[in-house]
């Protein structure tokens, strides 16, 4: 093991699923190549890693495969930048950079026994993806699990195998799918995903809002949330900076006194408001 | 046990040291009078209130490389490690003091910073007090003094015709009973004390009008302060004052390759630049100067004394005072912030 | 020769109290005291209660107007004070296209030169309390002691060979226009000195001097002719020059940006006098100057032009064939 935290180990990229039409958004599937750093590479929901494209960069994504189910590491990412279009480039079979897990993880202990409202958009199904997983994989220890899950497009729709034909299979569980703009095929709702979320009128009694989206997403459906009672301590999210140490040291992405990339990216919305604005 | 050591034994023991690691020491060069590595004592300049660049340079260089790939077909990591032995003369208080709080950054928490650990470990720190304060200095205004040894491994103190020394960890004492054995002479205890106790209690002119005392808790009340409105207008967003400061820490991680092989480096970076929290996506959470200089004299003065217990994130070694091409400096936003008026 | 600066202390505070209330102006750049009485900082005020903060002093050096890039983007209009030296940089930027003329109001400032304060910072004067012209000398009167300071050797190198001392564009001026002659010819007998250095001799002196860069990019930052939209420098992709701190990148930067200003450099020499490294930089321009006033006959290329001599090309003039 090196002994630097800042060296990553050396992995595999196993798997590339396209999510969208416009395979701008591609779910990897990744291994580390020591068989005793996979075994041991044990993260939460809600946890990010680091991979390196080597002679480009690092980039800090969320590990959207959820670990109750060892052996897999996933990473859903958007072509966004040097580094992200670098990894969209690659080939199965081809070598990459892994360091991690980083970050505090989705307060699952607190959920426990809660109905959960997930509430997910575009590409920012990612994170929330793996907590969706790893509940419905301890479905039991749960309340009624809504999904609320709204792209600009169908086409821009992530992960449609599991929102219409997997997770609609659990019982007490609804998965709610609205697009900015629909198709010719599309017959489900169209609008933004926060007057959707009103529509649906989710009880906020017993209930924790997971939310993650674009920030302007966010800012409408903190106000939803807001306007169905729920209280600032049952709503949780992820923030997201730039970085480049991943472990507290580099200074960049902090916001006030909290460094996201160690005291976050989960926090509830009492925790963000004791922040500044600076997001 | 303090000893003295002559001038002269002093450089010979200097030279010696440059024989088998990097020598670094205040040197003086068109001008500029810096830490640099040098050959011989006869580069060292002597006479000198404070060096342009600080102990930083060092111990958390501008760019150090971390690690070497290949990645043609297949992909191999190799991790660099700063192996040689170092040993640093002539380090100020200010930036001895420097040393602990840059610890607490990159060896506390979680994760330990190998490379900075490292060097930490295979550098030896020879503190020299200071004669004359410069009228930029105020470390006193965090209660250091320019006697304060800090992490130095031997403190050295100007005592007339000859320096005062003080051995101070496993390292310094290595040091004085190996390659300085014969060049240190047993001093008196009780004249040895009065020296440094003049040092530590010698006037700072400048550290006596900047208080910090508190400022940590009116800085949980000032964000929004229509000051950092008013002050930020006149930065330039150079990285001056982060680069010659001792205790910024900020860096960026980037690589360099050429036909499949090629080096990853950390290098300094600065958050008084405008793309330096600036995403792939574009959006920026700190889009303005207002943002970038309430961050840094935040950081300073209330982020770091809260997540790291008391300290502020700096020793008043005044470079950013003398430095900064337009006056924006943190002993003047202190005494602002504590009503004192020191910029417009 | 004329009156000093401070003369005009009190009318520049009015001038600008009256912009401010009566709404020409929504902020204005100029100077404040900094960390003691031979560093006056920039400042730059938006209310009338600020303005009484405002200084005028000899030491008044720091050219002020790369400030106006960043009110580009706003309505309405800033004031700033310009010598002579600062309205070249403004024409610079006029002429450029990045400043347009009717957002700014310049309140000029004619000047017979400026104090070097780092020469007069060192001669134990105290705290400044008064400066008198005395002709030839500028009496600096401090707290600690008085000294009579011969102009040749205390102004800023610049100052002494500078053509421009009244303001080339101004709405109102402070005080009447100076004599406008240079107290010595511009030579670039230095240059001329290093050009005839053995090659191994320049080498080892730049490399000392790049070598010692800390790319902190104030350089850059304060040069009123360095005013692209988007730093060639600052562009992550593609990366033209590494972030590593190491000879080739440093002189790669420096020479990129001396050339990209060469011809356009207005000879403020603010980029050497802010560099913390004390890296002699105008010794580039110089060096450029020389061969501009010597290849292309252009006696002053340090004042604007809509004509650039490295901005043109007139192909039947040009003496190589090839082009």
């Amino acid at each position: 093991m090196p002994e630097s935290p800042l060296i990553p180990l050396v992995g595999t990229i196993d798997k590339i699923t396209s999510e969208t039409a416009a395979s701008d958004i591609k779910t990897f599937q990744v291994s580390f190549d020591d068989p005793a750093v996979m075994d041991n590479f044990n993260y939460q929901s809600g946890q990010c890693a680091m991979l390196s494209m080597f002679g480009v960069g690092e980039s800090m994504i969320s590990i959207t495969s959820t670990p109750t189910r060892k052996g897999v590491i996933e990473f859903c990412i958007k072509k966004t930048g040097r580094v992200t279009d670098a990894i969209h480039e690659a080939v199965a079979g081809q070598k990459l950079g892994i360091r991690g897990p980083y970050g505090n993880h989705f307060p699952l202990e607190m959920m426990k026994g809660k109905n959960l409202l997930f509430i997910g958009g575009g590409f920012a199904l990612a994170p929330l993806r793996s907590l969706i997983n790893n509940v419905l994989d301890n479905r039991k220890e749960y309340g009624r699990i809504d999904i609320v899950y709204g792209a600009r497009s169908p086409g821009d729709l992530c992960f449609k195998y599991e929102l219409f034909e997997n997770w609609t299979k659990y019982e007490n569980t609804g998965v709610h799918v609205t697009v900015d703009r629909g198709d010719d095929k599309w017959t489900g709702p169209v609008g933004f995903v926060p007057p959707y979320l009103e529509s649906l009128n989710p009880s906020a009694k017993d209930s924790v809002a997971i939310t993650c989206g674009p920030p302007i997403m966010i800012k409408m459906v903190l106000q939803s949330l807001s306007k169905l009672g729920f209280a600032d301590d049952q709503v949780v999210t992820t923030l997201e900076m730039k970085m480049q140490c991943g472990v507290g040291k580099c200074g960049r992405c902090n916001v006030g006194g909290k460094y996201v990339c160690v005291d976050g990216p989960v926090f509830t919305l009492t925790q963000l408001k004791q922040l500044p604005p600076e997001f | 046990m303090l000893m003295t050591i002559a001038p002269d034994n002093l450089k010979n023991l200097l030279d010696k040291l440059a024989r088998d690691r990097l020598l670094v020491a205040p040197s003086m060069e068109d001008g500029v009078t810096r830490l640099k590595p040098v050959h011989s004592a006869a580069e060292i300049a002597f006479d000198y209130s404070n060096t342009a660049t600080s102990i930083k340079d060092f111990l958390f260089p501008q760019s150090e490389d971390l690690l070497r790939f290949v990645t043609d077909g297949t992909l191999s990591i190799e991790e660099i490690k700063p192996e040689r032995a170092q040993v640093a003369f002539g380090l100020r208080p200010c930036d001895l003091a420097s040393v602990a709080l840059m610890d607490k950054v990159l060896l506390g928490g979680e994760f330990s910073d190998a490379h900075y650990q490292t060097r930490r470990n295979n550098t030896l720190l020879i503190g020299l007090a200071c004669e004359n304060p410069a009228d930029t200095c105020f470390c006193t205004t965090y209660g250091y003094n320019p006697g304060w040894a800090g992490a130095a491994d031997v403190m050295l103190y100007k005592d007339g015709d000859k320096y005062l020394a003080e051995a101070l960890t496993d390292k310094g004492r290595e040091l004085v009973g190996g390659p300085g054995e014969g060049l240190f002479k047993p001093a008196d205890e009780a004249a040895g004390e009065a020296v440094k106790k003049a040092y530590a209690e010698k006037d700072v002119p400048f550290g006596k009008e900047v208080d910090v005392q508190g400022i940590d808790k009116i800085l949980d009340g000032f964000f929004y302060d229509q000051y950092w409105d008013d002050i930020s207008k006149k930065c330039i967003g150079c990285g001056t004052c982060t680069y010659v400061c001792p205790t910024c820490h900020c860096f960026l991680l980037t690589d360099e390759a050429r036909g499949g092989q090629g080096l990853r480096f950390r290098c300094w970076d600065s958050c008084m630049f405008a793309n330096y929290t600036k995403m792939a996506s574009g959006a920026n959470p700190r889009p303005t100067k207002k943002e970038r200089v309430r961050q840094r004299f935040m950081h300073k003065l209330n982020y770091y004394p809260n997540r790291y217990g008391g300290s502020y994130l700096c020793t008043g070694c005044g470079r950013c005072v003398a430095m900064c091409p337009v006056g924006l400096h943190i002993a003047g936003v202190i005494k602002d912030v504590k009503g004192v008026k020191a910029h417009a | 020769m004329s009156a000093i600066f401070t003369d005009h202390q009190a009318a520049l505070r009015d001038e600008v109290r009256k912009l401010l209330t009566d709404g020409t102006i929504k902020g204005f750049i100029g100077y404040a005291r900094g960390r003691d009485s031979y560093h006056p900082a920039p400042a730059i005020v938006t209310r009338p209660d600020q303005v009484d903060g405002l200084i005028l002093d000899q030491f008044c050096i720091f050219g002020l107007t790369k400030y106006l890039l960043d009110y580009i983007f706003e309505d309405g209009k800033m004031g700033i004070v310009a010598k002579g030296c600062d309205s070249l940089a403004l024409q610079r930027l006029i002429t450029d296209h990045r400043v347009s003329r009717d957002k700014v109001h310049v309140i000029g400032l004619p000047c017979a030169g400026v104090i070097n304060a780092e020469k007069v910072a060192q001669l134990g004067l105290g705290n400044v309390q008064k400066v008198t012209d005395k002709g030839a000398s500028f009496l600096v009167e401090g707290d600690k002691g008085s000294r009579e300071l011969a102009k040749t050797e205390y102004l800023w190198d610049k100052c002494l060979w500078c053509e421009h001392h009244n303001p080339a564009v101004a709405d109102s001026k402070l005080g009447p226009e100076v004599e406008n002659v240079a107290m010595k010819p511009r030579d670039y007998s230095d240059i001329e000195a290093m050009e005839n250095l053995p090659p191994a001799e320049k080498a080892a002196y730049w490399t000392r001097q790049f070598s010692r860069c800390i790319r902190c990019y104030a350089c850059r930052n304060v040069c009123p002719a360095c005013n692209c939209r988007e730093c060639v420098f600052d562009i992550a992709d593609p990366r033209w020059v590494g972030n590593t701190v190491k000879l080739s990148e440093q002189q790669m930067f420096h020479f990129t940006r001396a050339w990209h200003v060469a011809g356009r450099c207005v000879d403020c020499g603010e980029c050497e006098r802010v560099c913390p490294m004390e890296l002699p930089l105008m010794k580039l321009q110089h060096k450029l100057q020389k061969d501009i006033v010597k290849l292309f006959g252009n006696p002053k290329p340090f004042e604007p032009s809509e004509v650039e001599v490295l901005g043109q090309f007139r192909a039947t003039e040009d003496p190589e064939e090839f082009m």
